[in-house]
């Protein structure tokens, strides 16, 4: 069974290499299924955070 | 083996009806997978119809046969249903690029898939992934496989007013090709959440233990808040979190470490304020008031957890203006944490995620497990029902007592239907 690799990523029409995301992504962005396409990733405390470093709660 | 559902737009399957193409469901599989993908895979994050890369690997997992995948393919391409970039670099990793001809854009809607051979492949598939679990997760895995259910209809009405409301704003707000562009998005938006919602309707559910942080993800964890209204038996669901859980977790990771190792690097007043206000549940609102007394700046609660976050997760020497926040309030811990991260800053944050699921996954939820109660999770939070969460709170407070001798406050919110 082959994954899908985990980059780059999309956002706001930007492509992201790895070395572009934002490190508290890359912290949290560990397998392909933990990623939300509205928000990014889950943080903890109901707060999300996108490949660009920016926050949600959602 | 039984039927399985795909789901692509409205407007490319009625032109695949016109083809005189014999294997129509290798269209609908592969037309399925280019959408599912880009949930999957993480692109089209802004829902503007772009190239996504998919390695011909992951069609090839479901339609084996090299000349049909090929076959369909071609016919998807020459009548125009499907673009590809054309760009393939074995060197660089690049894999074709693949996006649906905006003029077929439209809502899904779902197909039948028959033939043994394709619905065999995706049964194996998903399979493979959610065994991929050790034994001690089997009781949650499997209570989570059979038993995580939603309202679909409702989840879909109140999709489709969502839908409704963007489109009445659109028409209000754009004309001409900004309308168009714009159209798009909504529609690849709501193409997203529905492949989620369908998901979990048709019991395609995934369940993976992330090796490198021993979170588990579902379908669940990555579920909009807002949908969580729509679980089955939602609304005697309690949702038990942990407060102010991360600095909890840092809390608990330096009280594990040595007293002598911790009083040469970190201050233990500084230390034992920190595990306080932390333990307590006060810790955004002690900061918040400190930092008011020390600077005169009224800081909100959002900003001190994101401060909080950048202080954990961040390479050292970014965000700095954040970091200094901290360490007005407590100095020798913002020196710890930075020498902890001074080589790796990642391995920092996985040390503490990977604190928080032994602690959350392993101990508390295997001793739900034991005592044979039911409960979903989303990593430091648990869904229990009313008749299990006395008993659950109890549970979790016993287990970080006897692992750390102290405890985190809970919080307990009510799943409510809207």
């Amino acid at each position: 069974m082959r994954e899908l690799k985990l980059y780059p990523i999309y956002y706001e029409g930007k492509k992201y290499t790895e070395e572009e995301c934002n490190d508290i992504f890359k912290a949290f962005y560990t397998c392909i299924e933990a990623y939300n396409h509205d928000v990014g990733v889950y943080v903890s405390e109901g707060m999300w955070i996108g490949p660009d470093g920016e926050t949600k709660h959602w | 083996m039984g039927i399985i559902k795909r789901y692509i737009p409205t407007l490319v399957y009625d032109k695949i009806q016109e083809l005189e193409y014999k294997n129509k469901e290798h269209l609908y599989v592969i037309c399925d997978m280019i959408y599912r993908s880009s949930i999957y895979k993480n692109e089209d994050k802004d829902y503007s119809n772009i190239f996504m890369d998919i390695p011909k690997f992951y069609f090839r997992d479901i339609i084996c046969d090299s000349k049909n995948l090929s076959m369909a393919f071609d016919i998807l391409k020459r009548s125009g249903v499907v673009l590809s970039d054309g760009i393939y670099s074995k060197q660089q990793g690049k894999a074709l690029g693949y996006k649906f001809n905006n003029s077929f854009i439209s809502k899904l809607i779902s197909v039948n898939i028959e033939k043994k051979t394709i619905t065999k492949r995706i049964i194996i598939n998903k399979n493979q992934r959610n065994n991929l679990v050790k034994e001690e997760l089997k009781t949650y895995r499997d209570y989570y496989l059979n038993n995580f259910k939603i309202d679909y209809d409702s989840a879909l009405n109140y999709l489709n007013n969502s839908y409704n409301n963007s489109i009445s704003n659109l028409n209000s707000s754009y004309v001409g090709e900004k309308r168009n562009k714009e159209w798009v998005k909504i529609v690849h938006k709501y193409n997203h959440m529905m492949i989620s919602l369908s998901a979990i309707n048709d019991g395609e559910l995934y369940f993976r233990k992330n090796k490198t942080n021993g979170r588990i993800d579902t379908n669940l964890t990555s579920l909009k808040s807002e949908y969580k209204q729509f679980i089955v038996g939602g609304s005697k669901l309690n949702q038990i979190d942990i407060v102010n859980s991360q600095p909890f977790i840092l809390s608990l990771y330096l009280n594990s470490l040595t007293p002598s190792y911790v009083g040469e690097k970190v201050d233990n007043r500084e230390l034992r304020k920190y595990t306080k206000w932390t333990s307590d549940g006060i810790f955004y609102e002690m900061m918040i008031r400190e930092y008011f007394t020390i600077s005169g700046k009224l800081l909100e609660r959002d900003e001190v957890k994101n401060m909080m976050f950048c202080v954990f997760y961040s390479k050292n020497g970014s965000y700095r203006k954040e970091k200094n926040m901290f360490k007005t309030i407590f100095p020798s811990l913002m020196e710890y944490i930075e020498r902890e991260k001074n080589n790796k800053h990642n391995e920092f944050s996985i040390k503490l995620q990977k604190l928080e699921s032994g602690i959350c996954m392993d101990i508390i939820s295997q001793r739900l497990d034991k005592e044979n109660i039911k409960y979903f999770t989303i990593h430091d939070a648990w869904l229990v029902s009313d008749e299990n969460l006395i008993k659950t709170e109890n549970i979790i407070l016993e287990e970080f007592t006897n692992k750390y001798n102290y405890t985190p406050k809970l919080k307990i919110d009510k799943i409510k239907n809207k």
